[in-house]
């Protein structure tokens, strides 16, 4: 036995946790709190010249919460990220439900497949939609070629900033439902259907409760990055389509005032934890059909 | 008849499951669906609760056919091998389940859910999850909720599998007792013969995706249609050999000994034979008894199994033999010269196919 173990042996049950706990917990300090609390402290200070000048101030605050383009960015992303993370959700169900009924040995390859956009990275794949979407991309030369009129208003609109993202997230919700539904016991239909249920029923008094969680952490998936979502918007949501997270990022590179940044990044956390907070209380962990869950009494 | 399945055959694509199969039920009839491992059990169950289309044949319940029928609409109800509970609910909440889909009002509900877990004691259980049930509790309440809807036919899949010996002793005297007390016919797949052989009214031995017999279950156990029921009801010796002419009808040669045939295969000329004899069937007695006619072997070991015991005897051909009648006046001890005899009528005499 190497001394290492013995020590290790000696040590009490909450000695080891400690052990065992102390390097995430130096992790998460180093490279989340630290950051976050810089954030929040640079947050209250003030910005001038392309200089930071910390006297404590909330005008900042102030400013995010008052001025009506920032509201209104804030309003259009929340509502972007809604209808991105619903419109995810809606299409991976689908998705997800055939790959496991139909996919047989191929279903984690298809999934994977699902991913492989992925290992392009963010821009790349934002550029390859511009070439389907934009004006003269994919989807319009088609249109032309079979004598059709071409969209004029898909590219730089605020569609096209919706169909990116949710291109982006997709695979996220897909593999959330996917893998909920691969825990799923498709026999419960059995039961359901000589109990009285059609299939539609069957679906929603079960197939749709037992896989709630695994829905709800993949819409969390989509909601919150698409909240902050800049890059998309960018390339293709064109001038009338700002977003809160693009105007956040403009304050750190063109304008330099970083505090309202800062400013910005807080309010932009709240909202996104009181969106995973809400979420979290719509799921009943006793209901979610997670054995173990509750247990006995 | 009240549950009939005429002809039914199903293939799952070059897999025969079922072919050809023919069962009539009465209407309080207590029928047990009895076969070995793969046999089509479970399909023919599935074909009769609609979970599963049959490729040729007719599902017919209270005279209607409802082969075309989904499950939903042919007032089944059936309770699974592995409950399929459903885990979201509680344990109220799914005996409600089939009542809700009828859209029965809300008193009459919770009346026949009290009915329900009063009859199978779950009424302290009633605000449970699954998960928080032990395995026989989960199977009380999947009972439940195959009563709970009164259904026209019960439908149970080996319910009591999962189940220790004496919990399933007690749950075989309570579910015989709910099909008396409602009236319907259950059918109920096994494939342990005790169960079979102590709850039905009429017993149908499945193999190989076929009814080999379909009748009383004494019928079955007392006198086999056929080998294979032979062999798998109740514990048999069995004796294969070329046949011949004894004195007295016909005898099988068997390791030098002559099993005696009496008035079976009179009327056949097979060559060769298979005689099953019950191991309850089957008489030990010490070696002073009269030899005649007996087969004189060894006690090699006793075998005690509660109410009775297994006196496994080496003949002198070298062959094993399982005897557990005895005489309660004999004593014998491993070791000992004994002598093996039985009744020859109740000998079941199958002449072996003859080989091409
Ligand atoms: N969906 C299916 N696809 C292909 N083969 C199937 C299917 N369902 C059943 N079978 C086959 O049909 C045969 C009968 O199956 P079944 O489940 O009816 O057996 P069983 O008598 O209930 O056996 P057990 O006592 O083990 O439950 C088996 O060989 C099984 O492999
Ligand atoms: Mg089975």
């Amino acid at each position: 036995m190497s001394p290492l173990f013995q020590g290790w042996l000696k040590l009490s049950e909450s000695q080891r946790f400690l052990v065992v706990t102390a390097p995430v917990v130096l992790f998460l300090a180093l490279f989340f709190l630290v950051p976050l609390g810089s954030i929040l402290v640079v947050s209250f200070w003030r910005t001038e010249s392309y200089q930071l000048i910390t006297d404590w101030n909330l005008q900042n605050y102030i400013d995010v919460l008052t001025e009506p383009s920032y509201r209104t960015f804030m309003l259009r992303s929340v509502l972007t990220a809604l209808i991105v993370s619903l419109s995810c959700v809606a299409l991976a169900w689908p998705i997800a439900y055939f790959v496991i009924r139909h996919g047989g040995r191929y279903k984690l390859l298809l999934v994977v497949g699902l991913a492989v956009p992925f290992l392009t990275g963010i821009v790349l794949r934002v550029i390859a939609l511009q070439g389907v979407l934009g004006p003269i991309g994919l989807l319009n030369m088609g249109l032309m070629h079979l004598g059709l009129p071409p969209f004029e208003a898909l590219m730089y609109t605020k569609t096209a900033t919706v169909v990116g993202l949710v291109y982006l997230y997709l695979p996220f919700v897909t593999t959330a439902i996917y893998l909920s539904l691969l825990n799923f016991n498709f026999r419960l239909l059995d039961a359901a259907k000589v109990f009285g249920a059609g299939n539609m029923r069957a679906f929603w008094e079960i197939t749709w409760p037992l896989n709630w969680v695994g829905t709800v952490i993949g819409f969390a998936l989509t909601f919150v990055p698409s909240l902050a979502a800049s890059i998309t918007p960018r390339f293709l949501g064109g001038a009338d389509g700002t977003l809160f997270g693009m105007a956040m990022g403009s304050q750190f590179s063109a304008t330099g005032t970083w505090s309202l940044g800062a400013a910005m990044g807080v309010v932009l956390f709240f909202v996104a934890g009181l969106t995973l907070f809400t979420i979290s209380r719509l799921i009943d962990l006793k209901r979610s059909g997670f054995t173990g869950a509750g247990g006995r009494d | 008849m009240y549950l009939q399945i005429k002809d039914v055959s199903k293939t799952f694509g070059t897999f025969t499951a079922l072919s050809g199969v023919d069962l009539s039920i009465e209407k309080n009839e207590f029928v047990s669906l009895l076969g070995p491992s793969g046999s089509g059990k479970s399909t023919l169950l599935r074909l009769i609760a609609g979970l599963e289309q049959p490729t040729t044949g007719q599902v017919l319940i209270d005279g209607q056919d409802v082969t075309a029928l989904p499950p939903y609409q042919r007032g089944i109800a059936m309770v699974f091998q592995d409950f399929l509970l459903f885990p979201h609910m509680t344990v109220r909440e799914n005996l409600l389940f089939p009542l809700r889909m009828l859209r029965m009002n809300r008193d009459d509900a919770e009346e026949r859910i009290d009915w329900c877990c009063r009859i199978l004691s779950l009424t302290a259980l009633k605000d449970r999850f699954p998960n928080q049930l032990s395995g026989g509790q989960q199977q009380r309440v999947a009972l439940g909720r195959g009563l709970v809807c009164r259904p026209k036919v019960l439908l149970l899949d080996e319910p009591l599998a999962n189940l220790d010996r004496e919990l399933r002793r007690d749950m075989e005297i309570e579910i015989r007792s709910y099909q008396i007390q409602l009236g319907i016919p259950f059918v109920y797949v096994t494939h342990n013969q005790e169960e079979a052989l102590s709850m039905s009214d009429k017993i149908a031995v499945v193999n190989k995706g076929g009814i080999e017999d379909f009748a009383e279950k004494s019928a079955v156990y007392d006198r086999p249609k056929t080998r294979f029921i032979a062999q798998f009801v109740g514990r048999s010796n069995v004796f294969t050999g070329p046949v011949e002419a004894a004195t007295e009808g016909k005898a099988i040669q068997w390791h030098g000994q002559r099993i005696a045939l009496g008035q079976a295969l009179n009327d056949s000329n097979a060559s060769s034979a298979s005689a099953y004899i019950k191991i309850e069937d089957t008489l030990i007695e010490a070696a002073n008894a009269n030899p005649s006619g007996k087969i004189a072997g060894t006690l090699r070991d006793v075998i005690f199994r509660g109410q009775y015991a297994e006196y496994l005897v080496t003949v002198d051909g070298g062959q094993e033999v399982v005897a557990s009648s005895i005489d309660s006046a004999t004593r014998v001890k491993p070791g000992d010269p004994v002598l093996l005899s039985w009744d020859t009528a109740k000998l079941d005499v199958f002449p072996d196919e003859v080989a091409a």
